[in-house]
C-alpha cells in the first residue's frame, strides 16, 4: 500500500486536517475519542468530501481539490468495516455477505471464495439465519464478511470490536490479524486501545485534535518525548518476533529462540502448545512488567533476566521511559522518577532485565 | 335505503376509477420528490417544497381554476396536447384524475418523505462501499426499507382522491357518468329539493367508502412492516 493523505476537512466547529504518507501494508490509528479517526475513515472511503488537498492511493488519485477530482465510493474499492456492524435488515446473513459481490469483475480477480471467508470467519452456521437474531460478535463477524467479499484493494475498520464484551473481543481480533496475513489485503484500523493495535500491526498513526501528531513504529514513537507523551494512559508493549525453540509440559514452559544470541540466552513463557517448533511467532511484554536489577538475580522465580545497558531515558509529565539495548534488540521498560534516582540509572549503566514467563503474551 | 341508482352506481364506479388513476399517477413522482426531499441538499429545495405543498393550503377551487387556464381548450398545456396528441383533460375522468393527484401529491410526498428519512443512511453508506452505485443503492435499501411508508402514502392519495371536490368540479365539470364522482354526486344531489334522502345514503356511503380505504392502508402498511421485521 502506498498511501498519500494530504486533507482539511471542516465539520461544524471541527477542523480534519490530516497529512501523511504510510508505505506499509498495515497500520493503526491511534488517539482519544473525538480527534478525527472515523472522520479521516470517511474521507478516505469517499463518504465525506474534504475541502482541500488530495488523497492518493497506490498512485491513483482519490481525491484532488485542485483539480475538482473526486472518485465517488462506490469506485473507490475500498472496504469499510463501521463501528456498528450495519447489516441490512431486509436481507438474510448468506444476502447480506453476497452484497458485498455485486460487482462481477471484482469478484473474479479474487483470488478467494465465498467458502474461504466463511470458513475463515467460522460463520457456516449462521448463513441461513435472519440477521436480526445474530448476537453482537456474530453480526461484527458478517459485516467482516461481506466486506472482505467485496474485494477491496483496502481495508478499513473503525473500532470493528468497540462495543463487545471482553470474551467477544478475544473472539474478534485474532480473526483480524489472520484476515490481513492471510487475504494480504493491506489494512488500516482505528482503535483508542493501543493494545488492540498492536495485536494487528506495530506501526501506529497518532491522531489528536484532527491532526495526525505521529507516524512511526510503536518502538520510536516511545523514543521521542512528544510522540510519548501522545500515547499517555496507553498500555505500552515490546513487541517481539521469535522463533519456538520447545515446548516442556512437565515445567509448564515453552522457550524461544532470540536471535542473533547464544543458546543458553532463551526466553521462557507459559507452556503454550498451540505453535509447533521451529514457527516464529509474536509476542508481547508490557513495559510496566519489566523490571531492573543491578545485579543478576538467582534466588527468584522470575525466569527471565537478561543483560543489557540503558540507551537514554526518556520523561514525560507522569511518565518515564528507560530504553534498553540488549542482544535482541532495543527494550522500553517504564519506570518511576524513584527508581531512576535509587539505582542511578543513566545512559551508559549495565544493568539485568528481568520479566516473569507470565508477563508475556502471544500477539 | 341503500339501493343506489344506477346514475349513483356509475357516481361510485368513476370515484375508484378516478382514486385509482390517481394512486397509479402520483406513485413515481412521489417516490421520487420525496426521495429528493429527503436525502439530498440542493439550492431551490425550499421553493421545491413550497410549490409542491402548495396544494395543501391553496384553495382546491384555486388550484381547479389554474388547471382550467393551463390545460383549458385555449390553455398553453391543453392546446398543446390537443394539437399534438389529440388528447382533452377538460371534463373529462382523466381531467378529473389530474386535478385529484395535484390535491393528492403532497400527502403522498410527505409520507415518503417520512419513510425515506426514517431509512438509516449509515446502511446506504455500506452499501456504497460495497459497490453499490447511488441508483443500485436505491433500489436494493432505500425503497425496500422505506417500501411499507411508500405504500402508505400512495393509498393516503387514494384515499384523499375519494374526497376531492373543489379541483374536479372546476377543472373536470360535474356531468353525470364522465366526472361526477360521490362528492360532486352528493353536491348535485343537495341542488335538488326533496333529494336530500339521497344526499344522505350518498354521503353515507361516501363515509364507509373512505374508512375502509384508510383501513386497507393502514392493514397494508402494517402487514408489510410484519413481513420486513419477520424477514429481517
Amino acid at each position: 500500500m502506498n498511501l498519500d493523505v494530504d486533507i482539511s476537512l471542516k465539520q461544524g466547529r471541527f477542523l480534519l486536517a490530516a497529512e501523511f504518507r504510510c508505505t506499509d501494508s498495515a497500520f493503526g490509528i491511534f488517539g482519544p475519542s473525538g480527534c478525527g479517526k472515523t472522520t479521516l475513515f470517511r474521507a478516505l472511503a469517499g463518504l465525506a468530501r474534504p475541502d482541500g488537498g488530495h488523497i492518493i492511493l497506490n498512485g491513483e488519485p482519490l481525491f484532488d481539490a485542485d483539480r475538482h477530482l473526486f472518485v465517488p465510493p462506490h469506485k473507490r474499492e475500498i472496504g469499510l468495516v463501521f463501528q456498528e456492524a450495519r447489516l441490512f435488515p431486509h436481507w438474510s446473513v448468506e444476502q447480506n455477505l453476497r452484497a458485498g459481490e455485486c460487482l462481477k469483475h471484482r469478484v473474479a480477480s479474487r483470488p478467494y471464495g465465498f467458502d474461504d471467508i466463511v470458513d475463515l470467519l467460522n460463520i457456516q452456521h449462521l448463513i441461513g439465519r435472519s440477521v436480526e437474531l445474530l448476537s453482537g460478535g456474530e453480526k461484527a463477524r458478517i459485516a467482516m464478511g461481506r466486506t472482505l467479499l467485496a474485494h477491496p484493494r483496502l481495508l478499513l475498520m473503525d473500532e470493528p470490536v468497540a462495543g463487545l464484551d471482553v470474551s467477544l473481543k478475544r473472539q474478534i481480533l485474532p480473526f483480524l490479524a489472520k484476515v490481513h496475513e492471510a487475504l494480504k489485503i493491506p489494512a488500516i484500523l482505528i482503535s483508542h486501545n493501543l493494545d488492540q493495535i498492536l495485536q494487528f500491526t506495530d506501526r501506529i498513526l497518532l491522531m489528536r485534535n484532527g491532526s495526525v501528531v505521529g507516524n512511526n513504529r510503536l518502538d520510536q514513537l516511545v523514543q521521542d518525548p512528544e510522540t510519548l507523551q501522545e500515547l499517555k494512559g496507553a498500555e505500552l508493549t515490546n513487541l517481539l518476533k521469535l522463533r519456538v525453540r520447545n515446548h516442556d509440559k512437565a515445567r509448564g514452559t515453552t522457550t524461544l529462540d532470540l536471535p542473533d544470541a547464544p543458546a543458553e540466552l532463551a526466553i521462557e513463557m507459559e507452556w503454550c502448545p498451540d505453535f509447533p517448533p521451529g514457527q516464529h511467532i509474536h509476542i508481547g511484554v508490557a513495559a510496566n512488567h519489566i523490571a531492573l536489577a543491578t545485579t543478576k538475580i538467582e534466588a527468584i522465580s522470575i525466569r527471565n533476566q537478561f543483560p543489557g545497558r540503558v540507551k537514554k531515558i526518556i520523561h514525560t509529565p507522569g511518565r518515564s521511559i528507560c530504553l534498553l539495548d540488549t542482544s535482541f534488540g532495543t527494550l522500553f521498560a517504564e519506570i518511576t522518577p524513584g527508581t531512576e534516582q535509587d539505582m542511578k540509572l543513566k545512559a551508559g549503566a549495565g544493568v539485568w532485565i528481568l520479566f516473569k514467563s507470565h508477563s508475556i503474551h502471544s500477539m | 335505503m341503500f339501493n343506489l341508482s344506477p346514475t349513483e352506481w356509475s357516481a361510485v364506479w368513476l370515484s375508484l376509477k378516478v382514486a385509482t388513476g390517481v394512486a397509479l399517477v402520483t406513485a413515481i413522482p412521489a417516490v421520487l420528490l420525496g426521495w429528493l426531499l429527503a436525502r439530498r441538499e440542493f439550492r431551490g429545495k425550499v421553493a421545491l417544497e413550497s410549490i409542491i405543498h402548495a396544494p395543501l393550503v391553496v384553495p382546491p377551487v384555486a388550484t381547479g381554476y389554474l388547471l382550467l387556464i393551463l390545460f383549458g381548450r385555449t390553455g398553453y398545456m391543453g392546446r398543446w396536447l390537443e394539437e399534438w396528441f389529440g388528447w382533452r383533460l377538460i371534463f373529462t375522468w382523466q381531467g378529473a384524475v389530474l386535478a385529484s393527484a395535484i390535491v393528492a401529491l403532497p400527502l403522498a410526498v410527505r409520507s415518503v418523505r417520512l419513510a425515506v428519512s426514517l431509512v438509516d443512511r449509515g446502511l446506504e453508506e455500506a452499501a456504497q462501499t460495497l459497490g453499490y452505485h447511488p441508483a443500485r443503492v436505491f433500489f436494493k435499501i432505500t425503497l425496500p426499507l422505506a417500501g411499507p411508508g411508500i405504500l402508505g402514502g400512495i393509498l393516503l392519495a387514494f384515499s384523499r382522491s375519494l374526497g376531492e371536490f373543489g379541483a374536479t368540479i372546476t377543472f373536470a365539470g360535474n356531468i353525470e357518468g364522465a366526472t361526477q364522482t360521490l362528492p360532486l354526486a352528493i353536491h348535485a344531489a343537495l341542488q335538488i329539493p326533496g333529494e336530500e334522502t339521497a344526499a344522505m345514503r350518498l354521503v353515507v356511503f361516501s363515509i364507509g367508502l373512505c374508512f375502509l380505504s384508510l383501513i386497507t392502508s393502514e392493514w397494508l402498511t402494517r402487514k408489510a412492516k410484519r413481513k420486513l421485521e419477520a424477514r429481517g
